[in-house]
């Protein structure tokens, strides 16, 4: 079969319209991360959020009768409840450095000891773990002294607000301790800016 | 990569051709518009990401706050961190990172959108001459960019020195422009309100102390105002008073009541005593002691069976630590008190230890 001038034209129109389509085909933008939240002058990315979300996510995976939208709808409200926590995280770990409230490597050390122990593993597995939760070991121990720092400034907010906070029962002490870091964190929450942009 | 793979093929059709291996990414060079959609902060041939860019920004000193850089794998983390750190600059009011192919060729973009710059700074609202000065002694200077955490600060700050001034019910509102402005003019909407005097201040539960010793120790002044540090400080006020007279187990609480019209303040101090201690012993011990007769005179000060008082404590703990310094062996001196169950006697002990 001949190929005629017309033919060639269209080949090369054809061509043409491969080249065009492949070079659209191979720019392309993604956005790798972003701004999720604002705490007076640090901020919460949304790479970190999703660190976060890890094992929620499991376990929205995990949930059976859910259809596409429901996820979704359920997915946002996650993430929404998580930023807050991380806010208020943020917002207590702030407040528990101004206070000076410190935790020591060993203090840091006999915690996740315990939270091994708790969740039947040695440390070396549970260390092991974190990849799949989305930590690595620095970041595992910088949150668990975070904790600590806070835990010891909601003890220190709770023995100052609550009359006879050492005569309660462990339930009393425990539901006091909860009621107290709550209102510590709307307080908190007033004296400085939040901005959440999810 | 597609373009790489095509090169390396076209390069093993023909002689003496090689493919360069990846190369040190090459310091920040000075973009050309034209070509480059940005400030290009570092760039390299080879693996990794081929660029890393900047736009929003015509100042390149922000790429030596970034650890991303060409040549390199793209890594989550450290974008994470390049972010954080480019935010905590405090010029940017949000950032977003892109990554752009082009032909195969990576770019890391970051994207920054600069603070609005504050133009000018007013505080509208405030009407009366001690108001207005309680704001100007906080000497608050308008900075540069918007910062929001500083407006929020500086709310705090005018509310906490109205409220000081007498200004209890005054409120202090930002008024800020929506994000994506370049200038604002950052102004702060005050409402005074009332100013409160102090009307009266009243005692309540006084049994072994009596009112004119308290009251002496008090510094408030009726028909002023009464700021909360003031009123916390004669909380304590009260609180020392009873405890020099063996009320150890002592409370105060303090209600401040403000009236209706919010311009009168009644402060009520409602003491609950307890019983009266009493000094039963006094003792030294610790590794930096003296010989016990050395501290005989100064001990000698506190008598048994009266009130225990923290004051004279307090003082002999001082004389104690001088009476070291003047021997040539300095101590640490700590008083402890024990109170024997069931009873109202005191133990004080002095816990003597080496610096």
């Amino acid at each position: 079969m001949n190929l005629t001038r017309k033919g060639v034209a269209l080949f090369a129109f054809g061509l043409g319209l491969l080249s065009a389509g492949d070079a659209q085909a191979k720019k392309t933008r993604t956005v790798v991360d972003r701004i999720v939240a604002v705490v007076d002058s640090a901020c919460i990315t949304k790479s970190a959020l999703d660190r976060e979300l890890i094992p929620y996510r499991k376990e929205l995976g995990a949930r059976h009768g859910l259809d596409a939208d429901a996820r979704k709808a359920a997915l946002e409200a996650l993430e929404k409840s998580t930023l807050r926590q991380m806010i208020d995280t943020r917002v207590l770990v702030k407040a528990a450095e101004a206070a000076r409230f410190t935790a020591t490597v060993e203090e840091v050390d006999r915690a996740i000891v315990e939270v091994a122990s708790s969740n039947k593993r040695t440390v070396k597995e549970l260390l092991a773990e974190l990849p799949s939760l989305g930590y690595d070991e620095a970041e595992y121990r910088r949150s668990t002294r975070q904790q600590l720092m806070v835990a010891r400034l909601v003890s220190y907010e709770t023995g100052k607000r609550v009359a006879g906070f050492a005569k309660l029962s462990p339930a009393e002490q425990r539901q006091k301790s909860v009621a107290v870091e709550r209102d510590l964190v709307s307080e908190l929450r007033r004296a400085v800016h939040i901005e959440e942009r999810l | 990569m597609k373009l790489q793979w095509a090169l390396l093929g076209a390069c093993l059709a023909l002689t003496g051709c090689h493919v360069s291996p990846p190369s040190a990414p090459t310091a920040a060079q000075p973009s050309d518009p034209e070509s480059e959609p940005g400030i290009v902060c570092s760039r390299a041939e080879g693996v990794g990401i081929a660029r890393v860019l900047l736009r929003g920004e015509q100042d390149r000193a922000v790429c030596s706050s970034l650890r991303s850089i060409a040549g390199k794998p793209e890594d989550a983390r450290v974008v994470e961190g390049d972010i954080a750190a480019i935010f905590a600059l405090g010029t940017y009011d949000d950032v977003l990172v892109a990554r752009e192919e082009d032909n195969g060729e990576r770019s890391l973009v970051f994207e920054l959108t600069p603070r609005a710059t504050v133009s000018s700074m007013t505080f509208d609202g405030v009407s009366s001459e001690p108001a207005r000065k309680s704001i100007a002694e906080l000497e608050l200077t308008a900075p540069h960019y918007l910062d929001h955490s500083w407006v929020k600060k500086s709310e705090q700050r005018m509310l906490d020195a109205l409220i000081d001034a007498g200004y209890r019910r005054a409120s202090v509102q930002a008024s800020i422009p929506g994000r994506g402005t370049k200038e604002t003019a950052l102004r702060f909407i005050i409402d005074e309100g009332p100013r409160a005097l102090l009307a009266r201040v009243s005692l309540v539960g006084l049994k072994v102390a009596t009112e004119k010793e308290v009251r002496a120790a008090l510094r408030l002044t009726v028909n002023e105002p009464a700021a909360e540090a003031q009123i916390e400080w004669n909380t304590f006020a009260v609180s020392s008073v009873l405890y020099d007279l063996g009320l150890v187990d002592a409370k105060v609480e303090t209600d401040t009541l403000l009236a209706e019209d919010g311009a009168r303040l009644d402060v009520t101090f409602r003491v609950t005593e307890g019983p009266v201690h009493r000094l039963k012993r006094v003792l030294t011990s610790g590794e930096a002691r003296l010989d016990p007769s050395a501290y005989a005179p100064l001990l000698a000060a506190l008598k048994l069976g009266v009130p225990f008082s923290r004051t004279r404590v307090a003082k002999l703990t001082q004389d104690i630590e001088a009476l070291h310094e003047k021997s040539k062996r300095p101590a640490n001196v700590a008083p402890r008190i024990d109170i024997a169950p069931g009873t109202t006697d005191i133990t004080l002990t002095f816990e003597i230890s080496a610096p």
